[in-house]
């Protein structure tokens, strides 16, 4: 494809925003309901480990940061906000093995549109906005609360290391996805990596094992969700690990473009579309 | 129909059930990798604090529980949290009334909510089921306080109910989609509500006595917290009569709800198209 192509196609997804909001305007309730499973989420979380830092104060590990109550309702927050974008964005990966398997993708292929940023497009969910704002503001609370400290330069790096890492984590699962062309419907594959995901978001991932560690920054890149980010944004990394970090996230953005790009074309060339 | 009629066509509907979940067997089963995923989550933080904890004030047990006993807690709370309905069958409702296909379970000589009840128990119990073949597989490789039969048959009524309150509260919360579409928040209110309120995350016992005492009046702990606990053996005989009068109490209130507000939704409730 044409490198104009590509800009054209990407030059798209305003009009595919704009669209979604507009719907989210047909259902004024859905915005309060985001708000409040955003909110009900952080105070969930932000209440476990309040319970967990009366039994001890502070959670040491491996790792560069010493976990007090306030990192910890931070990093609660810093979940919300990572899981805004996902839900802003990259809720049609979610859908890819739902399209190969029962509702068919034959439909994106004949339009002069990439099928993936279609099938991604059609599922924006500008909900994520309120989501969003749920998430800074419940991180603007525990810098208040807790007295916490942020820098700019840290924002920047921590929100970089952030959308760096989801994408990762995002194509990674779109490969996933992808694999229903050969299995047919896989939720349960998708869902291993997303309670994996899901539960370990919201801990401090620094003062787990090595091994723990390991796995979850290069084989499913969970740690980018919001332990680097927090520990980017309060200045607790220092220089050196923090351009490892990124650079990582960089260079699996690129590996899993490569590898999802390979298993979508080989699975669309055995695909078959059903029915009529 | 006839009495005799009608629970022969919710065992049909069982039956059924049981079946489609087979044709799924490659994504039913990898389900199972759910458990170690949540499980390893909370083993690495509970026992960096329990490591501290004990390094700081040298305490051995937090809120009842030893390490131990709680990791022991948590396998079983999140098999119970996989085997009752949640999620998936509260999106299957608001999908029947927002589409339309609960027209054509209208028109048929069955309760829509007794075909969704029997419809679902197959899977709680498949997901029980395996859930405990998992961690009676771990007992073998981490030594686990493994409970007894006498405890295990105490469970099985103790899960029925569980299975009820469970179904009550989902399927009280979808009816919603008579009157909202796009319910998935309500949805998410009610399972975050559940894990947090039914000590799936963090046992009852380790919240201070206020919230406590508050948490212990809800139906939720029935759904989790309670049978847990009934199948470690950490109930005394005389608090079974409290607890069994007590989760009858909501099994009751919740029925009545569900009837009340499924009665409310259902009027004015039309379908159309074909």
């Amino acid at each position: 494809m044409a490198r104009n192509d590509y800009l054209r196609q990407l030059g798209l997804i305003p009009s595919y925003l704009r669209l979604s909001l507009l719907r989210l305007g047909e259902n004024k309730l859905q915005l309060w309901g985001a708000f409040a499973t955003s909110a009900f989420s952080f105070i969930f979380y932000a209440i476990f480990w309040n319970v967990m830092t009366l039994q001890v104060p502070i959670l040491t590990g491996v790792g560069w940061v010493v976990w007090g109550v306030g990192e910890l309702t931070f990093l609660v927050g810093m979940t919300n906000l990572a899981w805004s974008f996902g839900a802003f964005f990259w809720m049609g990966i979610w859908e890819i093995h739902w399209y190969i398997t029962e509702l068919g993708i034959e439909e994106y292929q004949i339009r002069p549109v990439n099928s993936i940023l279609q099938i991604m497009a059609q599922n924006f969910w500008a909900g994520g906005i309120i989501q969003m704002s749920v998430g800074i503001i419940m991180l603007g609370l525990s810098i208040a609360t807790f007295g916490l400290v942020i820098t700019p330069i840290g924002i920047v790096l921590g929100l970089l290391a952030l959308l760096l890492g989801q994408a990762a984590l995002y194509i990674l699962w779109a490969t996933l996805a992808s694999l229903a062309f050969w299995i047919g419907r896989n939720a349960g594959l998708i869902e291993i990596s997303d309670a994996i995901e899901w539960n370990f978001a919201r801990m401090p991932i620094d003062v787990m094992p090595h091994l723990v560690q390991h796995f979850l920054t290069f084989i499913l890149p969970v740690i980018f969700i919001s332990t680097v980010p927090t520990m980017m944004m309060l200045g607790q990394l220092p220089l050196e690990p923090t351009l490892l970090y990124l650079t990582v996230a960089g260079v699996l953005v690129f590996v899993w473009i490569l590898i999802f790009n390979a298993v979508w074309q080989a699975g669309v060339k055995r695909y078959q579309p059903v029915g009529g | 129909m006839s009495s005799l009629a009608r629970i022969n066509s919710y065992l049909a509907v069982a039956k059924i059930s049981f079946r489609n979940i087979r044709q799924y067997t490659v994504d039913f089963l990898t389900n199972f990798a759910y458990f170690p995923a949540q499980i390893y989550a909370l083993y690495f933080i509970y026992s960096i604090v329990y490591t501290q904890a004990w390094i700081i004030d040298g305490v051995t047990t937090i809120g009842g529980f030893t390490f131990t006993q709680l990791i022991n807690y948590l396998f079983i709370v999140i098999v119970m949290q996989r085997s009752l309905p949640r999620w998936r069958l509260g999106t299957e409702i608001e999908k029947d009334i927002d589409r339309g296909p609960l027209v054509s379970y209208l028109a048929r000589p069955i309760d829509y909510a007794g075909f969704k009840f029997f419809g679902e128990f197959p899977r709680s119990l498949l997901f029980l089921l395996f859930g405990l073949i998992t961690y009676v597989i771990t007992l073998i490789f981490i030594p686990l306080p493994a409970p007894t039969i006498g405890n295990l048959l105490l469970f099985i009524p103790f899960f029925l109910v569980a299975y009820m309150i469970a179904f009550l509260l989902v399927f009280a919360t979808s009816i919603a989609a008579f009157k909202m579409s796009q319910i998935w928040w309500v949805r998410d209110l009610l399972s975050l509500a559940m894990t947090l309120a039914g000590g799936g995350l963090i046992p009852l016992t380790y919240f201070p006595p206020v919230i406590q005492s508050i948490l212990l009046l809800l139906p939720f702990q029935y759904c989790y917290f309670t049978p847990t606990i009934i199948l470690q053996g950490y109930y005394a005989v005389t608090d079974l009569l409290p607890i069994t009068l007590i989760s009858v109490a909501w099994l009751i209130i919740l029925y009545v709800l569900v009837r009340l507000l499924w009665n409310l939704g259902r009027r004015g409730y039309s379908g159309a198209g074909g």
